[in-house]
């Protein structure tokens, strides 16, 4: 336990870096995300209204996920620079195919029965969308962002490499200096926050589900969960 | 669905697994004797780096196991323009002699190519005097008096590792301050002291290794102690190789230098000179596993009349052709400055 004691102090040493590194990790983890939500949900929908043309733009943002993000860091940094922007771009690039995909698959799969029910009902193409389709979808929408979210909290520890700042400071610092201490006042919070990440989205993933109720949505490994999670 | 939340839960599980790895490695060597603290925190760290390093390396062991049987000699290198070409001048006169030899260059950070010559999968990779005393040996007092560095580890590695330090180079590629020649003029910047007054209004773009763990020792701490100030508006933290990218991008207005960079001069910069005598002297020599040196005696001699030759001015122009505009691979570099030297027929 000695190395993690030793973790603490140099975080607490060096606390003006750290909550640095803090805000960076987290802010470019918040905004690759937000972009991806945003643009990818709306994109998702389209996709999933059209047949098989979708999967050229499926695939093409799926390309993101493809290239390894450090390749994309430096790819983009003789057209970017340095810094926060271009290793915010990489990542957005590495959380949207997670959104885009998990959003069209939720809506394609939303029972044809139910759709033609609605219809039956009356209810407008966006009234379907927005009260049926989408909230049956959302479990699955979610899975995306949880997801992209773990991708994009582990890979933002690539920025430093471009000088975007981020955890990742202190895990190179670490390892190019032969310190392991400082190499875990880096890792622990990366690790965990991804963790938190799986953790609370995966929560809002089991409450959103329809056919949970009560207690049983919260419990970990309910019989739901395991149905929706598949 | 299902398998993209595993890999999820996959990528947490193995930075977890990291993290306990790297937490396990080290009891051992807080709890081991004072002398071989050392050893045992570069052997935890061998685990934890050793993987990437095996799955290139995976011949070389085989083949070096056997090295006191007349094995091949495999010569490595750190991924920086300079470690490469003095590997590969080794590699060059080696060959030139009659010894087998295989190149295994551009492998990382000084805790990879230590561990990997530890274990036997590198013969031999030129390595930096003040590296083994801040990075490796992380001695607490080294000696700012050239000589002195070099005995002070030499002695160690041998005691510690088994590893023997043959001559230095006549260089010093230590750290310095690189600035653009518009931030010199403007502030009138000549040496470091002048540079620590007016650090508050500049943006500094360092590697990782001038701000980390040995900073008080060898690097920005050390700096703000010897001279007083050097509190810069801004600390950006970039990789090693894109310091100068940063200054000649327009985001820095100062960097780390290792003083024989050929981007030094390649890119118009100034060097600001270290008049308080702040950094480590950094001299390149080979060090060579001892197994190796009693199989091969002849390699001894070879590789002293190389290090010989190498002057600051000369590495620094051979650093340029291959980070410069010309963009020469390493190898073609070494072997035509061995053979303007008579080094090499």
């Amino acid at each position: 336990m000695d190395i993690f004691q030793q973790a603490l102090t140099y975080a607490q040493e060096h606390s003006e870096q750290f909550w640095k590194a803090t805000g960076e990790h987290l802010g470019l983890s918040f905004f690759a995300l937000a972009i991806a939500i945003v643009t990818c949900i709306p994109l998702g929908i389209l996709t999933s209204r059209f047949g098989r043309g979708a999967r050229v733009i499926i695939n093409a943002v799926g390309i993101g996920r493809v290239i390894p993000s450090v390749a994309v860091l430096l790819a983009l940094y003789p057209v970017l620079g340095l810094g926060f922007t271009p290793a915010l771009i990489a990542l957005t690039l590495l959380a949207l195919p997670p959104v885009l995909i998990n959003t069209d698959a939720g809506l394609r799969g939303v029972d044809p029965a139910i759709r033609e029910a609605a219809q039956g009902m009356g209810l407008t193409w966006f009234g379907r969308l927005w009260q049926i389709e989408f909230p049956l979808a959302l479990p699955i929408i979610i899975g995306g962002i949880r997801t992209a979210s773990v991708e994009v909290i582990a890979s933002a520890t690539l920025a430093t490499f471009i000088g975007g700042g981020g955890y990742g400071d202190f895990i190179l610092q670490g390892l190019a200096g032969n310190s392991n201490k400082v190499l875990l006042v880096g890792a622990i919070p990366v690790a965990a926050l991804a963790f938190l990440a799986e953790v609370l989205l995966g929560t809002l993933q089991r409450l959103v589900s329809p056919g949970t109720s009560g207690i049983a949505r919260l419990l970990p490994f309910g019989r739901n969960n395991l149905v929706r999670r598949a | 669905m299902k398998s993209k939340s595993l890999a999820g839960l996959v990528l947490t599980a193995l930075l977890v697994l990291t993290m306990a790895l790297v937490a396990c490695g080290d009891p051992t060597a807080t709890t081991a004797p004072a002398a071989t603290t050392a050893a045992a925190a570069t052997t935890a760290a061998a685990a934890t780096t050793a993987a990437p390093a095996a799955t290139t390396a995976a011949p070389a062991g085989a083949t070096t196991a056997a090295a006191g049987a007349k094995g091949k000699v495999v010569v490595g290198s750190k991924d920086f323009a300079e470690s490469i070409i003095i590997g590969e001048m080794y590699a060059a006169v080696l060959e030139a002699a009659g010894i087998p030899v295989e190149r295994k260059m551009n492998l990382g950070a000084t805790p990879i190519v230590q561990a990997a010559l530890v274990k036997g999968d590198l013969s031999l990779y030129p390595e930096y005097t003040g590296t083994g005393a801040g990075v490796v040996l992380k001695l607490t007092s080294p000696s700012n008096n050239p000589k002195a560095l070099y005995d002070q580890v030499a002695s160690e590695y041998t005691k510690q590792f088994k590893l023997t330090w043959l001559d230095p180079a006549p260089f010093n590629d230590t750290n310095g301050i690189a600035i653009s020649k518009t931030v010199a003029d403007k502030y009138k910047l000549k040496t470091l002291s002048d540079l620590s007054a007016v650090a508050k209004d500049l943006r500094f773009a360092t590697n990782p290794e001038f701000v980390g763990d040995r900073s008080a020792l060898d690097g920005l701490g050390s700096l703000q102690k010897t001279y007083g100030g050097f509190q810069f508006k801004e600390v950006v933290q970039v990789d090693i190789k894109l310091r100068y990218k940063s200054i000649v991008d327009g985001k820095a207005d100062a960097c780390v230098a290792f003083t024989t960079d050929g981007e030094i001069a390649g890119y118009g910069l100034v060097a600001l000179d270290d008049d308080k005598n702040n950094f480590l002297p950094y001299q390149s020599a080979p060090v060579v596993r001892e197994d190796i040196l009693a199989a091969y005696p002849n390699m001894k001699d070879l590789l002293n009349k190389v290090s010989a030759k190498i002057t600051g001015e000369k590495i620094s122009a051979l650093n340029w052709k291959v980070v410069g505009p010309e963009k020469k691979e390493a190898v073609d570099v070494a072997k035509e400055f061995l053979k303007s030297e008579g080094l090499l027929k």
